[in-house]
């Protein structure tokens, strides 16, 4: 089969550069035009036969047999730019390749002028380990497109996105507006169309810029153009919305009047608003401080003296008690007894007056002075407790939850809420429950104001890392995206399975969060175009560079 | 390598019947000596020495000047130049061969020859590539029995056996009792052959519109008598960038007659002109020179000059324009040169250059020789 494509090269194995079990290098023919991470194959010697060892392309190098460049100077008569040299100077473009696999598993290193061709979709699905892969398993990732015009479907293996063997999927870069959402929904609706069991997947999605999100069930106002239809079909999915959406909204200072969310649109249908009542909170003060420093821990102590104090020690749920009875909202909190009397702040426990004080003064700026109005006094019973409807999830559901409107801390309690729920849901009840589907995949842009890199502990971050390295094995699925990977914590990074690369600056890439790339790699990476993304799976021996459809959903500015 | 496995068996032979003592550590390769193509063109010209007789006919009838500017042609305008001829060699000693009180070195050597063809567009590609094999010893040195023994088994292994004793014009050069350091003329003098059959080969393919140079003279007999077949001059020249540089020219009649040495003529020659051609050997062969580059950009004068042969079947001057043109081509050769790979470069031809690194390429590695050929 082989011998009908045509040899592109012959390796090329030198003193100074020889070919190793690990990479080899071929010279290019005339008029050939190779790229990087195009995946090639070069013959291989086998106990009976060849067999054919597999690699990408990480980079070009054209060479010639001027000694220096003084030589060239030279050779054009001492600097003259006009005229073309009688003789062309010999010279070959060189490419390096990193190898990827052999399809009889022999590990020589490639022998001097063997033939390399451009690999074909079974080749190509030999060198990434997908023929390994059963089709059950398999989720279309993207598009690999060829120098050569040859395409091949990228699938990932979604036991390593959804578990056991591992989870989450991180995407990064600067690729351009709305690239690396597109591509998680993308991802999504693969996972949604093709994942085993697909029907017991639900589906978390925050909606964190505009209203990109919020008409997802909504399909594009004049339809995909037919390139895009043709690009879904290849990919063997269909182009459709998603269906069964439950968009949740936040509550706004204008709604008691509007009965408009704080939102930037409003979806179609099958909207709730949300707002927190002080009943909904006390027990995740924690999550809406989160990015309060507290080196000494006195914010943390007082926020435990109030949980406790809120809580009915019977039944753990909401029921001030004691000198905490008067407490029943924001107002009264900041305000009354037990943390004021007299206007002077008190101590509580071991809390000193001083550092209540200080606590007043950060909440009441969160919750009062400067909030969107998610922070309400009463709950009014149409209005939506967070936690009580994401525990609602169910197998075959997408819950978008808009928080694009809300203030920093907002949004971190919003987001620490829904982990807390989940992971409550799935580690602390376990999975037992019928209702509740077998796998939840959680989507979140700007993931690093979440889980920073900078700061080692906060209670948003340990619940990020409580998903990140227990969420494998509970089903829960993180799917992070952010402009820098070098922003967001290293273990939440470390445990993701998956890392998607937009295009991202030399200095960024230079960064630890990148080491597992080739410096090659982060060269190409650097010159991504947007829309292209290079994809590095737990399976996959090289990252590889793809190319995916637009999304099938009415995307705001799209038209 | 399956000559040096043929010719191991050979070198292990020849041990059962003579005590050899080996070259340390095996195969030891002979260094080309420096300016060995000077002294070859002397040893081809030895008799003439005073060249007086300007062997060009110029249109205007007029007697035709010392000097002529020649601008380049580049291929894009006219593509005279077509294919290139240069040959190279390895050369190994093995060792010294003793029978009782004769002796005699034994050496190894590959000769090669490459034609390249150049296309339109620039590029060159192989037309004509051969190598040979040759083994190498003094025939006198050693007895009839081991000679013809020799013989026999370079015969079957398709190895050339050529005598180091035998005298021949090119090794005549190194008129040295020790065979050893006649043994590189010897090899030069095999590959002077093989190019010779080769310009033999590639003949057919020429024309006055596709021209041939072949690196070096065109003095050496087996190739002068290809090129002197009949009256027709041969689409042929040779350049070469090393010359003697003994000879005197005379140009100008009777009282303005000037003499002039070569370092006198060359000096004098401005970049992109040629000298007037002069006859060699009773006219059956015209040379001149022609400076292909700038003397500010050189060290010496006489660098960026190359001699230019052409081979006169009829024995008539020469058209001038003819020459001039053959000049203008050869200038335009200038870029791209081998600066910064071969000293030479600044009278070295790029497709000559590319011509003898086919040629190096193609012969196994003193590496190679080095392990395998050791006497055991």
């Amino acid at each position: 089969m082989s011998d009908e494509r045509p040899i592109i090269g012959l390796s090329s194995a030198t003193a100074n550069q020889p070919n190793s079990s690990d990479a080899f290098s071929f010279w290019l023919a005339p008029e050939v035009i190779v790229n990087p991470f195009d995946i090639v194959e070069a013959e291989q010697v086998a106990p009976e036969g060849t067999s054919r060892t597999f690699g990408i392309v990480n980079t070009l190098e054209h060479s010639t047999d001027a000694p220096t460049h003084l030589s060239n100077f030279i050779s054009n008569d001492f600097g003259q730019v006009a005229g073309e040299p009688n003789t062309a100077r010999q010279g070959t473009t060189v490419a390096h390749v990193a190898v990827l696999s052999n399809d009889r598993d022999i590990y020589m290193p490639v022998m001097n002028d063997r033939p390399v061709r451009f690999a074909d979709e079974g080749g190509i699905h030999t060198a990434l380990g997908i023929d390994q892969v059963p089709a059950r398993y398999r989720v279309p990732a993207g598009l690999i497109e060829m120098s050569n015009g040859t395409c091949a479907v990228v699938y990932l293996d979604s036991r390593y996105i959804l578990g056991p063997e591992g989870a989450h999927v991180n995407i990064t870069g600067i690729s351009g507006l709305a690239t690396k959402t597109s591509y998680a929904i993308f991802l999504i609706q693969s996972i949604l169309q093709k994942a085993e069991n697909r029907d017991r997947i639900g589906v978390i999605i925050l909606n964190v810029k505009h209203g990109d999100l919020l008409t997802i069930d909504q399909p594009p106002c004049e339809g995909l153009p037919p390139e895009q239809h043709d690009l879904w079909e290849r990919l063997g999915l269909t182009p459709q919305p998603f269906s069964n959406v439950r968009y949740l909204l936040p509550y706004g200072k204008d709604t008691p009047t509007t009965g408009r969310p704080n939102s930037f649109r409003i979806p179609e249908r099958n909207w709730f608003l949300y707002a927190y009542s002080l009943a909904d909170t006390y027990s995740k003060l924690d999550l809406l401080l989160s990015n309060i420093p507290d080196p000494w821990d006195t914010v943390g102590a007082l926020i435990g003296e109030i949980t406790q104090g809120l809580s009915d020690p019977r039944t753990g749920q909401w029921g001030p008690t004691g000198k905490w009875k008067g407490v029943t909202d924001w107002n009264s909190l900041l305000n009354g007894e037990p943390l004021v009397k007299e206007g002077q702040a008190q101590q509580v426990g071991d809390v000193r007056a001083v550092s209540v004080g200080r606590f007043r003064r950060l909440l009441r700026r969160i919750v009062q002075t400067r909030q969107t109005g998610i922070f309400v006094d009463q709950r009014r019973r149409d209005v939506k407790n967070m936690s009580q409807e994401i525990a609602r999830i169910r197998g075959g559901e997408t819950i978008v939850v808009d928080i694009a409107r809300l203030a920093d801390d907002e949004q971190t309690l919003v987001f620490g809420d829904i982990l807390r729920t989940i992971y409550a849901l799935y580690a602390e009840e376990g999975s037992e429950s019928e209702d509740l589907p077998e796998k939840v995949i959680i989507f979140v842009d700007e993931l690093n104001k979440y889980a920073p890199a900078r700061e080692k502990e906060s209670p948003i971050i340990e619940q990020v890392l409580d998903i990140a390295e227990r969420g494998r094995s509970l089903g829960v699925v993180l799917l992070g995206a952010e402009q820098f990977m070098s922003a967001v914590h290293d273990r939440v990074v470390g445990n993701c399975s998956t890392t998607v690369i937009g295009r991202s600056g030399s200095a960024e890439l230079s960064s630890p969060a990148y080491r597992f790339l080739d410096p090659a790699v982060k060269a190409n990476i650097s010159r991504l175009q947007k829309g292209e993304l290079v994809i590095s799976h737990a399976t996959f021996r090289q990252p590889v560079k793809i190319s995916f459809p637009k999304p099938a959903y009415w995307q705001e500015g799209a038209e | 390598m399956q000559a040096l496995q043929h010719l191991r068996q050979i070198l292990k032979t020849i041990a059962q019947d003579v005590e050899v003592l080996p070259a340390v550590g095996g195969a030891v390769e002979d260094l080309e000596r420096p300016d060995f193509e000077e002294r070859e063109d002397q040893a081809l010209n030895e008799k003439e020495k005073v060249f007086e007789t300007i062997f060009e006919r110029d249109p205007s009838s007029r007697l035709p000047p010392l000097y002529r500017p020649v601008p380049p042609l580049g291929r894009a305008e006219q593509h005279l130049f077509r294919y290139f001829l240069d040959g190279s060699f390895r050369s190994y000693f093995l060792g010294t061969a003793l029978e009782n009180e004769r002796e005699s070195p034994v050496h190894y050597a590959q000769i090669g020859a490459c034609v390249l063809r150049r296309e339109d567009d620039g590029s060159v590609r192989r037309e004509i590539l051969q190598i040979d094999n040759l083994l190498m010893a003094g025939k006198q040195r050693l007895s009839e029995a081991v000679w013809t023994k020799l013989e026999a088994l370079a015969s079957a292994a398709s190895i050339r056996l050529l005598d180091l004793t035998e005298q021949d014009i090119v090794s005549g050069v190194l008129a040295d009792f020790d065979l050893r350091n006649k043994a590189a003329g010897k090899v030069r003098f095999a590959m002077h052959n093989l190019e010779a059959e080769i310009i033999k080969a590639i003949l057919p393919q020429l024309s006055m519109e596709r021209w041939l140079i072949v690196d070096g003279s065109l003095l050496f007999e087996p190739t002068l008598a290809q090129l002197s077949g009949d009256d027709q001059l041969k689409p042929i020249i040779g350049v070469a960038k090393n010359f003697r540089k003994d000879p005197q020219f005379v140009s100008g009649r009777g009282p303005r007659a000037e003499r002039r040495s070569i370092y006198r003529m060359l000096a004098d020659l401005q970049a992109e002109h040629r000298t007037a051609a002069f006859s060699a050997r009773g006219g059956k062969v015209v040379f001149w020179y022609v400076r292909l580059r700038e003397q500010t950009y050189l060290d010496y004068p006489l660098m960026g000059v190359v001699k230019v042969e052409l081979a006169n079947p009829p024995q008539e001057p020469v058209p001038s324009d003819l020459l001039d043109e053959i000049s203008r081509a050869l200038v335009a050769e200038r870029s791209i040169t081998p600066h910064g790979q071969d000293r030479r470069w600044h009278a070295h031809l790029y497709p000559i250059f590319l011509a003898e690194r086919a040629v190096k390429e193609s012969l196994l590695s003193r590496e190679a020789v080095q392990q395998f050929l050791k006497w055991r």
